[in-house]
């Protein structure tokens, strides 16, 4: 294993942790930091927040995005709002509360310090944010407004309408493009990282190509930051952008980089439900709505094909309120997926398939106007209008759990650097600080904590060391990984199969679905362990597999995508080899063997209190586990309830 | 629902282009105007041949312009560049 398996956690009292890290860490003097240059890929909100605070730090950087602008991010798609522990609602909220919900909602599955950190800088963010001038919603005397969401019984989210990461995103691209005006940040769009290249143990330069023209470029730096998001698409249909992808962190995880839960994947309750075969995305309807919305389903089989207005109120099952008094329709998603789909596989879902459930406004119609509901939501009812027809202002809205957000991502220590020496991970694509569930509203606020708060405090840490060690991108390593990025580019448009590329991408989301989604089972997984590698066998072989026309040297949409499904045909093993491992249930990590009484979570702390971290071995060799034990000091494991 | 699109393919910047006729048949009505691509594509790749690429706004743009109503046999321009360049 390259670098150190050690979370260096500093130490001293959780309160003091960050600070004292802080009083205590290496710096870079301002006159010396425009010697160094730092690769960021990924410019939504944690890629875009960083480089532009490095950018106005002094550091030269160059960013990197696959997308034609960084405004087309996936962080735009983000709805729902941004949590932190400003308290302005006056009901008991503190920055130990969020600390202390952030981790229960986790299901005890993340560092303690790293949570309480996060919970610490959130406040700041929003500072940051409405001094950018970010709209966020306002109450009527001018003060920010909040509204609650899932898995917290205090409103700490702060939002802009249905649309909060589309504004926080436009903050941050304000603040990213004054960067590039400056000259501290050069922008690279429709440029994709395809590898990494490792220096003397060190992380020192990334492979790309242009989706352009197809050049492949050497780029080398003195550190490395990964903003590269989340793997929910592997699983083909996801409320993430088609493009999003795994490809770049699992490169790094092949180049020596541990990935750490990759099992741990979150299914959001509340998506517009699958309607055809050749469906290509799914799309979110925000936590937010379960402020106002009541989920409900017939209380009996044969009442799932009436319309919902004429099924009376004593013959509505409000579940979520039921089996969860305390929470009712706000508990978290895990435990909300996991309730849709087991009155459903019951029978009593609502329409095609009986996979939906409703999300009823009709009360909060009533008590508050729909005005008011239109205030809070409007663009997201329009959303749901368009796409399904339907006006949710007048029939409930059919929702249905879709997969949504990884957990789970590159293992990093508390300063966000990976077990390979130079390579910082932040946002999604890292995997600290949401343990086995992340709550709502929370990966906002994790994004912007890293890219603007956290990175360029602990960057300098490891710089201080490398003045001078910045490796030409012409030295062997690179030459190397170059070659192995343009063999297999060559490979991919050699096969010349019969199959596209999305065929093999949707076979395996439906195969993860099954064995790997909302619930796992040992013989399932190990069902996916045999027929992944047949799947991927089959996608590589000449004349019968995937077929990529055209070539390299140009545009070419499916060579783009063919590469990243190669990557999530490996990847998914992984996830099933993980999931396979961590014999518990624990958050989204749902093994059916292991359950209460009452059908929720039974966790096993005695042996699996630990962050899953694995070892890339080579092609075909199982990887290896590294456990790092999570020692909770100031939390108390217990039995997740939200009844 | 059968589609007739009218599509136009140019190999690179460089090389003229053309517009080209396909069919789109068995188009359920819940399909959207991309994923209708997505299932030409399909067929497309099958049958050996370059599939159509496109940017997803663009593609939405156009379709907005057309005004689709997904309930007959149309036959819909669309001029969609194979290389497209952002500003």
């Amino acid at each position: 294993m390259i670098g150190r398996f050690d979370a260096k956690i500093p130490p001293g009292p959780l309160a003091q942790k960050w600070r004292n890290h802080l009083d205590h860490s290496r710096l870079v003097s301002p006159h010396n930091r425009r010697k160094f240059e730092i690769i960021v890929v990924g410019s939504g909100l944690a890629g875009g927040s960083a480089a532009a605070t490095l950018g106005e730090l002094g550091y030269r950087v160059k960013c990197f995005c696959f997308q034609d602008s960084p405004r087309r991010a996936h962080s735009i798609a983000a709805q729902g709002g941004i949590n932190a522990a400003k308290n302005y609602q006056n009901d008991g909220d503190s920055v130990y509360r969020l600390f202390y919900d952030t981790i229960k909602g986790g299901d005890f599955r993340s560092r303690e310090a790293n949570v309480y950190r996060l919970a610490e800088i959130s406040n700041n963010i929003i500072d940051q944010c409405v001094a950018q001038g970010v709209p966020f919603a306002r109450e009527y005397g001018g003060l920010l407004a909040n509204r609650s969401f899932g898995g917290a019984q205090v409103s700490r989210t702060f939002y802009a309408r249905g649309q909060t990461g589309q504004q926080l995103l436009l903050g941050c691209y304000q603040a990213l493009c004054r960067q590039i005006t400056a000259g501290t940040v050069q922008m690279f769009p429709q440029t994709e990282m395809l590898d990494l290249v490792i220096v003397d143990g060190h992380a020192k330069g990334i492979v790309t190509r242009s989706l352009c023209s197809g050049k492949i470029e050497r780029h080398a730096a003195d550190a490395i930051v990964l903003a590269t998001g989340g793997y929910g698409n592997v699983f083909y249909l996801s409320t993430n952008a088609r493009g999003c992808n795994v490809t770049a962190t699992y490169r790094a995880y092949k180049r020596g980089a541990l990935f750490a839960n990759p099992a741990f994947t979150q299914i959001h309750p509340t998506c517009i439900p699958v309607s055809g075969d050749y469906q290509s995305k799914l799309t979110l309807m925000s936590e937010s709505l379960r402020n106002d919305g009541r989920v409900w389903v017939p209380k009996h089989k044969e009442h799932r094909d009436r319309a919902p207005r004429e099924i009376p109120e004593t013959d509505r099952d409000y579940y979520l309120e039921r089996k969860y008094p305390s929470y009712g329709n706000l508990s978290p998603r895990d435990i909300s997926s996991r309730a849709a789909k087991e009155v459903c596989d019951e029978g009593r879902g609502v329409g095609p398939g009986g996979r939906g459930v409703y999300l009823d406004f009709a009360d909060a119609i009533k008590r508050l106007g729909e005005n008011t509901i239109r205030e809070r939501y409007g663009n997201l009812f329009e959303v749901y209008e368009k796409i399904t027809g339907e006006d949710a202002y007048k029939v409930p809205m059919r929702i249905y759990p879709a997969v949504h957000y990884t957990m789970g991502g590159l293992w990093v220590d508390y300063d966000l650097m990976s077990n390979a020496p130079g390579l910082f991970v932040i946002g999604e694509a890292n995997f600290s600080d949401h343990g086995a569930n992340r709550l709502g509203a929370s990966a906002l606020m994790q994004g912007l904590a890293d890219g603007y708060f956290v990175l360029p405090n602990t960057l300098p840490n490891y710089l201080a060391g490398q003045m001078g060690k910045r490796p030409s991108p012409d030295c062997p390593e690179f030459r190397a990984v170059e070659q192995s990025v343009c063999t297999r580019i060559e490979k991919l448009l050699n096969i010349n199969g019969t199959r596209s590329v999305d065929s093999f991408h949707r076979e395996l989301g439906l195969l993860l679905w099954d064995k790997c989604g909302m619930s796992r089972h040992e013989r399932g997984l190990r069902e996916a362990l045999k027929k992944i590698p047949e799947l991927r066998e089959q996608f590589w072989s000449r004349g019968c597999g995937v077929r990529v026309p055209g070539d390299g040297d140009d545009f070419n949409q499916s060579l783009e995508r063919a590469g990243r499904v190669a990557d999530f045909l490996e990847f998914a093993e992984l996830m099933c080899i993980d999931a396979l491992e961590r014999d518990e249930s624990a958050g989204a990590h749902f093994r059916e063997e292991h359950q209460t009484a009452d059908g929720e979570a039974l966790r096993d702390d005695e042996n699996h209190a630990a962050v899953f971290a694995w070892e890339f071995q080579g092609d075909g060799q199982p990887p290896i586990l590294h456990r790092e034990p999570l020692n909770f000091e100031t939390v108390h494991l217990t039995q997740r309830s939200y009844k | 629902m059968t589609f007739k699109l009218r599509i136009w393919r140019q190999p690179d910047a460089k090389t003229p282009g053309k517009l080209v006729d396909y069919d789109v048949r068995d188009i359920s009505p819940s399909t959207s105007f991309l994923e209708m691509l997505d299932i030409l594509n399909e067929t497309l790749v099958k049958d050996g041949k370059e599939p159509i690429a496109f940017d997803r706004i663009a593609a939405k743009v156009f379709a907005a312009l057309a005004r689709l109503r997904l309930t007959a046999s149309h036959t819909v321009p669309i001029i969609l560049a194979r290389c497209v360049s952002f500003t």
